[in-house]
């Protein structure tokens, strides 16, 4: 078996052997495009010819011991790829579309984002596919259904499928050709097998999923979720050690090589391949599904200990305790590429929002940890972002009068949240359109049950479900600035509301003293307070009834979700002095937990306010973040207690939950000696990263978290 | 019937089996040089000072109608402070705290329980301090109330003055007759227990011992 290490150096430097450079490439891509708009080709159709032109050119490679043949230059984080100019392609057809459509929300979105306020966007990029569908049909199978329906009743998007497959298969055969070359005739006979039939073996079905993965990516469309993959990948696995093909030691060595590409071809800085385990199987009664594949991948990821791939466990009261033991023990490890979801508070979730019974089994967490079902959700989750604490701002914008009583005050912060939600939800659905303007998507579609009997892509809703999610972030920096508020102008008397603004808008200059009592003293969000608990409620609800009722191009409409990720950097940056003690242009708040340093009864507090807080009104997903002290997670007892916290948490109704096990002092003796601490990691969000490859901004973020300090 | 209550601590993992919360009360027959938690030494109620979060502006000061704040260094006439409060809620920094608030064990239960669901893999509730055995009857009661609620218990005593109170408070007198039997009773710093012919423990000579009620 070949380390981690080694495989990332086997990706790095391996040779290219056949195909184009990239600036080639790329302007192969350009001209497909170009030539298709000028003939007047329908733009899907077009697509797909850009798809096949790049997995056609795209330069690939093969090393003497790869387990799998996975090595693609393709990067899509920037332009050094011909992907990257399919990127640049959806950024300008996005502007283009939206000038054209809603020239007003565009010009709004845009002045919006640079007050700190809200941001909306076509998210092309919280996808995954039919994996099920994927894994049974195979390629040819998916191009016979394609040409099937073609031939019945031809379309620009029945057209673009069978391309997309096409250039799906073509794609196999090349690498077969490539692997046949580099006299890797093991790897060859796969390529060859999975271009002629569904997969097989466990092996033939993880370099399917491998393929697929690099083919949806080069059309433009992250893979945000790999499936349930202890679930998929069993039934290979068990044929695999009944014909004697594999061993459990075997199967496990195959899965550190799979896994490992993942962590090769990013080095954590994609967000994260992200695998969902566990959780209950389809059909009545209810019986969860980890199996012993569960067991061997988890291995398999300690044995990694890699930011990416990076795991979710669906947690239900059957899920067996050694797994959440297994999972607390990579976290004591800082392998912490991990979320848990509360399966049946999500299940819970769903029904609310009308999807059916049947499908809830194939849940997944896409991205980070938004819900969706598998293979027939088109789940926009990031279609818009939302700061909730921006309306405090408003409240001392120039020229309002000084409102005269707390009650005022709080209902013209209601008012004005109702307003730029509304505006922003208004925006959002212009948006919601533009999709399919931007990158229809046939190789994605190709995957899903509906879209082909429908016959619309997935960016025409041809889903079973579609939804657009709308981010709400920066609820304690919200709730303890309204707080703040309260206790210093009206209980207290301290300063009048004129001179308070005057003082924000000083940033404080002058005024520490007001500033820590504004940290130190008024009730906060994330300590069981039951003031601040009931405003974070009453916050959410008018948020949630508006997103919900808020009319949306999809059928699935508008979903709230409670999390922020590192988009609360942004928005902090953008925004002024708030009433709570925080700093013009620093971080709001994070995720859904309190301001750092603002949780005064630790965790048993903020698990006590989440619990006041009704997560089944959060279906675009809520994730608490928790950083502890490594010490307290120590040994037997620190182990157990991240097991208890998960299901404590749960049982009280939190939706997801994530941990970080970092000492303030070793991340500042990683800032100053980065290269000694290379394999240092931190969840940040929602994925992991290495601590040293992170900005400043960033790792000063991370740092203020670890030390539990808003100051 | 009163505990004098240092402070509560959630979700601790240092203080016995699993996930706890910890009561630390206040008062102690010893005064160990080396007290982790001085504190919890005396039994009536203190003002803390947190020097760390004080900025030296002198509301306290001005705030106290009895002069115990001293300014320049800042220090407190503790013989002056009659426990009002009034520089606590002055001090915009957190910095000054009253600590030591009784509660009866009716009070405490509630608060003891909004974490009871974290307790659930083996952990419960320890009581601490100071010396819990100093309030015996109390703590007791204490116990017999979360024991109906079925949460596992711990607590430490020196074995020194409180002696005659540990014995009672162990061995069953009327107010903890439902712990008899069911607890492990482990002898630490020159403390004896003798297992007596019915099936109970006693200590025989004195010294601290740590009571764990299953
Ligand atoms: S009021 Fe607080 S900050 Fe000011 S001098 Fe007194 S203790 Fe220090
Ligand atoms: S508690 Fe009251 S008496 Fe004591 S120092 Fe503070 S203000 Fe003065």
């Amino acid at each position: 078996m070949m380390r981690p290490d080694q495989i990332e150096a086997s990706f790095d430097e391996a040779v290219f052997v056949d195909g184009l450079p990239i600036s080639d490439v790329s302007a192969g891509v350009r001209r497909v495009y170009d030539e298709g708009e000028r003939s007047g080709a329908p733009f899907p159709v077009t697509r797909a010819r850009m798809l096949a032109y790049a997995l056609g050119n795209a330069r690939l490679a093969v090393n003497k011991q790869d387990a799998f043949a996975g090595i693609v230059e393709r990067h899509y984080l920037d332009s050094r790829y011909g992907v990257g100019e399919i990127a640049r392609i959806q950024g300008e057809r996005a502007e283009a579309v939206a000038r054209r459509d809603f020239p007003e929300g565009f010009a709004r979105t845009n002045s919006a984002w640079a007050e700190g306020r809200f941001f909306t966007q076509a998210d092309l990029s919280h996808t995954s596919p039919d994996w099920d569908r994927l894994l049974a049909f195979g390629i040819p199978g998916l191009i016979a259904e394609a040409e099937q329906r073609h031939a019945a009743n031809p379309t620009p998007f029945t057209e673009s499928v069978v391309l997309a497959c096409h250039a799906f298969r073509d794609f196999a055969l090349r690498f077969a050709a490539v692997c046949n070359r580099e006299g890797r005739h093991d790897l060859a006979a796969t390529l060859d097998a999975l271009a002629a039939r569904p997969p097989e073996t466990l092996h033939e079905a993880l370099q399917l999923a491998i393929l697929y993965w690099h083919v949806q990516e080069t059309e433009g469309e992250w893979v945000r979720s790999f499936g349930i993959f202890d679930r998929q990948y069993l039934p290979f696995l068990e044929r695999d050690l009944a014909a004697g093909r594999l061993t459990e030691e075997s199967a496990e060595d195959m899965l550190v090589s799979f896994f490992a590409l993942f962590h090769a071809e990013s080095k954590g800085r994609d967000a994260g391949a992200p695998f969902c385990f566990g959780g209950y199987l389809p059909g009545e009664p209810l019986r969860d599904g980890s199996n012993r594949l569960t067991r061997l991948a988890w291995r398999a990821f300690r044995t990694l200990g890699t930011p990416s791939p990076k795991f979710s466990i669906r947690v239900n009261p059957d899920t067996p305790r050694e797994l959440l033991r297994f999972a607390a023990e990579c976290i004591q490890e800082g392998k912490n590429a991990m979320v848990f979801a509360n399966e049946p508070l999500v299940r819970k979730a769903m029904l609310r929002r009308g999807k059916d019974p049947s499908d809830l089994a194939n849940f997944i967490p896409i991205g980070c940890y938004e819900p969706a079902i598998m293979g027939k959700e088109l789940s926009c989750t990031m279609q818009c972002v939302f700061n909730l604490s921006k309306p405090v701002e408003d409240l001392f914008a120039d020229g309002a009068a000084a409102p005269a009583t707390w009650e005022e005050a709080e209902a013209r912060y209601f008012a004005a949240l109702e307003r730029d939600l509304r505006e922003a939800l208004a925006i959002a659905r212009r948006w919601e359109r533009a999709w399919n303007d931007i990158n229809p998507s046939p190789m994605l579609s190709a995957t899903m049950a509906e879209c082909m009997e429908r016959g619309l892509d997935v960016s025409q809703f041809g889903t079973k479900y579609a939804t657009s999610g709308v981010v709400c972030a920066g609820l304690a920096t919200a709730v303890d600035s309204l707080l703040a508020i309260r206790t210093m102008v009206f209980d207290r008397g301290m300063i009048s509301f004129d001179d308070f603004r005057a003082v924000l808008l000083a940033d404080w200059e002058g005024r520490e003293d007001l500033r820590q009592f504004a940290l130190r003293r008024p009730p906060k969000w994330g300590c069981g307070d039951e003031t601040a608990d009931a405003l974070a409620r009453r916050i959410c609800d008018l948020a949630a009834d508006l997103i919900e009722k808020a009319p949306s191009a999809k059928p699935g409409g508008f979903q709230m979700g409670l999390w922020s990720i590192d988009w609360c950097i942004g928005i902090g940056s953008n925004m002024k002095a708030t009433p709570d003690g925080r700093h013009a242009g620093t971080p709001v708040s994070k995720n859904s937990g309190a301001n750092f340093g603002c949780d005064a009864e630790g965790p048993a507090g903020v698990v006590g306010s989440l619990s006041r807080l009704d997560h089944a009104r959060f279906p675009d997903g809520a994730v608490l973040d928790v950083m502890l002290p490594p010490r307290t997670i120590a040994g037997e007892e620190g182990a157990e207690f991240l097991v208890n916290f998960v299901r404590t948490l749960f049982a009280r109704g939190g939706q997801f939950v994530h941990f970080n096990s970092l000492s303030p002092d070793k991340l500042r003796e990683a800032q100053r000696d980065p290269a000694k601490y290379r394999n240092l990691q931190v969840r940040l969000c929602g994925w992991n990263v290495r601590f040293v490859d992170l900005d400043r901004a960033h790792q000063d973020w991370i740092i203020r978290e670890a030390e539990g300090s808003g100051a | 019937m009163k505990i004098p209550v240092a402070a509560i601590r959630r979700l601790t993992l240092h203080d016995g089996p699993g996930t706890r919360t910890t009561v630390f009360v206040k008062g102690c027959p010893l005064h160990c040089r080396w007290c982790h938690n001085p504190e919890c030494l005396s039994a009536r109620p203190q003002l803390l000072f947190h020097d760390n979060h004080c900025a030296g502006c002198g509301r306290c000061a001005e705030a106290c109608p009895h002069g115990a704040h001293i300014s320049a260094p800042h220090a407190i006439d503790r013989s002056r402070c009659r426990l009002c409060g009034k520089c606590v809620d002055a001090c915009w920094r957190g910095a000054l705290e009253i600590c030591g608030r009784d509660y009866t064990p009716e009070a405490l239960l509630p608060i003891l329980m909004r974490d009871a669901d974290f307790y659930e893999s083996g952990g419960g509730v320890t009581v601490s301090g100071g010396e819990p055995l100093l309030y015996a009857e109390a703590v007791a009661r204490l116990f017999a109330l979360l024991r109906g609620h079925g949460i596992r218990l711990v607590t430490s005593a020196s074995g020194e003055s409180a002696w005659k109170a540990a014995k009672c408070f162990v061995f069953g007198s009327a107010a903890d007759a439902e712990l008899t039997g069911d607890f492990d009773l482990s002898a630490i710093s020159g403390a004896r227990i003798k297992h007596l012919d019915n099936g109970n423990l006693e200590l025989s000579v004195p010294g601290a011992f740590v009571v764990i009620v299953r």
